[in-house]
């Protein structure tokens, strides 16, 4: 059993302190669900576990079966077996799905993985998870769906095999039946090897992938633990129960919209 | 579909005259001239070898004829090579100029298009050496059209200047470009981009697209656009930029397990590689992949 655990974490942008003391401990053969409402921290918790360099963790720790997280590099993060499924993948021109997921399969093995054996295993989970075949040749999310982005991470995530993935509203952009190939996909990962964090906003995800531990974030701190019955409150209620609790919640600030004429005008 | 490069031509510019073996079926030679001239479609590879100061080579495909050719340079460090390309009534060119020779040169092309014509003419420049490359594309005939790329990379100290130029001299002509370039270490890095549409000449459309990846703090690049419109009811537009390597891209691959290095090689061998598509040969696909990872690894 691999177990990723999170103690006090505070993770800032710039000058603005985004969690303020995450602990969440997650063991493989568990799957853990967080929800809150925008804008709160749950991107932003799975974002500083990948190690991305836009946030700076500030305080506490992060282990992967006691290993230190936060002195790996991200690829040295990957290789220990993390794995995010973005929210939104980017796009690379030039560079053909074939090229990446070959390079980033024989990142983790010594010996690089045959042709052969390649195009099965590529080919087998194109099929799975119902995608254009051409896909192999097709340049890295260039030019497709949001479905097509989100099914592509997932095929990622079959073929790296992680020892935990972290998923960022892998729903968002799907319709019912991509979100059933989805999830049927995410659940023939479940294994006592294989360990999973989801961010969503919808129960419908948590339906046919059921979570096993449920946590709402808000205001860059985890204010519950608890099962599916959590999930199903949320779905009813909103979050306006959580400001019962003595929480408040950080509203995402709107965009303002640019007012051409204020753009000549003299201070 | 794996695909051999056809067989490989050497051609010597030493005199006043071209030397060559015999070239294959609708290729010959007059004085400074290769000609074209056949009703199949006609693919050739061409090595020159330049051991003349002034080098100049022409290339003169017939009305009608389809040629695709893949040009490689050897020898002619410090010289100065005039390529003329005429591209007659309906012929159509798919020219690959692939210039991985360390010789410092300096390449003029001149490239006339006529009516209802077509080129598509791709540079890849991963020379190590010092390179001025000036490229004049003129539209001469009514619906000519030209599509140029080109991936250059510039290392160590050296150093690539390039003009690239489309002019629109009849009607309904079209002319793309895409310039797109990697500069490291203390290498310099210039595109211009020209478009020009003359007088009289409506219904052209002229694009252009220059970027350049910067990827240490002493490179020196500079991506130019130039647009001269002198006629109404055209098209024309320009793109250019210079920057560092997507921050997002890398963290993409790199959180897929591929170190910073590999991920890096990858994502210039992307920007790079749409340079050979101009002509289907996973052969040379594969040479200027290996090309391009040594020379990033230099």
């Amino acid at each position: 059993m691999s177990t990723l655990k999170i103690k006090d974490l505070h993770v800032s942008i710039g000058e603005k302190e985004i969690l303020k003391g995450i602990d969440l401990e997650v063991n493989t053969g568990e799957i853990h669900a967080i929800m809150g409402p925008n804008g709160n921290g749950k991107s932003t918790l799975l974002s500083a576990i990948m190690g991305h360099p836009k946030y700076e963790v500030t305080q506490g720790s992060i282990t992967l079966d006691g290993e230190d997280v936060l002195s790996m590099s991200v690829d040295e993060r990957a290789r220990a077996g993390l794995f995010l499924g973005m929210q939104y993948p980017q796009e690379i021109p030039g560079v053909t799905n074939s090229d990446f997921l070959k390079s980033a399969i024989n990142s983790r093995q010594e010996k690089p993985i045959s042709l052969f054996k390649f195009i099965r295993t590529l080919d087998k989970g194109i099929e799975e998870l119902e995608m254009d075949p051409n896909l192999a040749h097709r340049y890295l999310n260039e030019g497709f769906s949001g479905g097509e982005k989100k099914r592509n991470e997932i095929l990622q995530m079959k073929l790296l095999k992680p020892k935990f993935a972290l998923l960022d509203e892998i729903d968002s952009g799907l319709d019912v039946d991509a979100l059933r190939v989805v999830s049927d996909a995410i659940n023939s990962m479940r294994s006592d090897d294989f360990g999973c964090v989801m961010v969503s906003h919808y129960e419908r995800l948590f339906e046919l992938v059921k979570p096993t531990h449920v946590h709402v974030l808000v205001a860059g701190k985890i204010v519950l633990d608890g099962g599916y019955e959590v999930i199903e409150k949320i779905d009813q209620e909103g979050y306006d129960w959580v400001k019962e609790l003595g929480i408040e919640i950080e509203v995402e600030e709107a965009r303002r919209p640019i007012i051409l004429e204020n753009c000549g005008k003299k201070a | 579909m794996e695909q051999e490069v056809k067989l490989e031509y050497s051609i010597s510019i030493k005199d006043e005259n071209i030397h060559s073996q015999a070239l294959p079926a609708g290729v010959k030679i007059d004085q400074t001239a290769i000609i074209f001239d056949s009703s199949e479609p006609i693919s050739v590879n061409i090595n020159i070898e330049i051991e003349k100061q002034d080098a100049e080579v022409r290339y003169i495909l017939n009305p009608g004829v389809s040629v695709e050719l893949i040009e490689t340079r050897s020898g002619g460090h410090g010289h100065h090579l005039k390529r003329q390309i005429q591209v007659k009534e309906n012929a159509h060119l798919a020219l690959l100029t692939l210039d991985e020779s360390d010789s410092s040169i300096k390449v003029s092309d001149e490239v006339e298009i006529d009516r209802f014509a077509h080129v598509e003419s791709a540079y890849a420049e991963l020379s190590l050496s010092d390179v001025t490359g000036k490229y004049a594309y003129h539209l001469i005939g009514e619906e000519a059209s030209a599509k140029i790329k080109m991936a250059a990379l510039s290392s160590h100290q050296y150093k690539k200047t390039y003009e690239v130029s489309l002019l629109h001299s009849a009607k309904a002509t079209y002319g793309e470009m895409n310039n797109y370039g990697v500069v490291k270490d203390q290498g310099h890095l210039f595109f211009d981009g020209i478009g020009h549409i003359e007088k009289g000449y409506s219904q052209s459309a002229t694009h252009q697209t220059s970027r350049i990846m910067v990827f240490d703090k002493e490179c020196v690049a500079k991506a130019s656009p130039y647009l001269y419109i002198d006629e109404y009811d055209v098209k024309a537009s320009h793109a250019a930029g210079v920057g560092r390597m997507d921050e997002e891209h890398l963290f993409y691959l790199q959180s897929r397990g591929m170190t910073k290095n590999d991920a890096m090689r990858l994502i210039t061998y992307g920007y790079l590689i749409p340079v050979v598509d101009v002509i289907d040969n996973e052969t040379v696909k594969q040479a200027f992949n290996e090309t391009l990872e040594k020379r990033m690894g230099d």
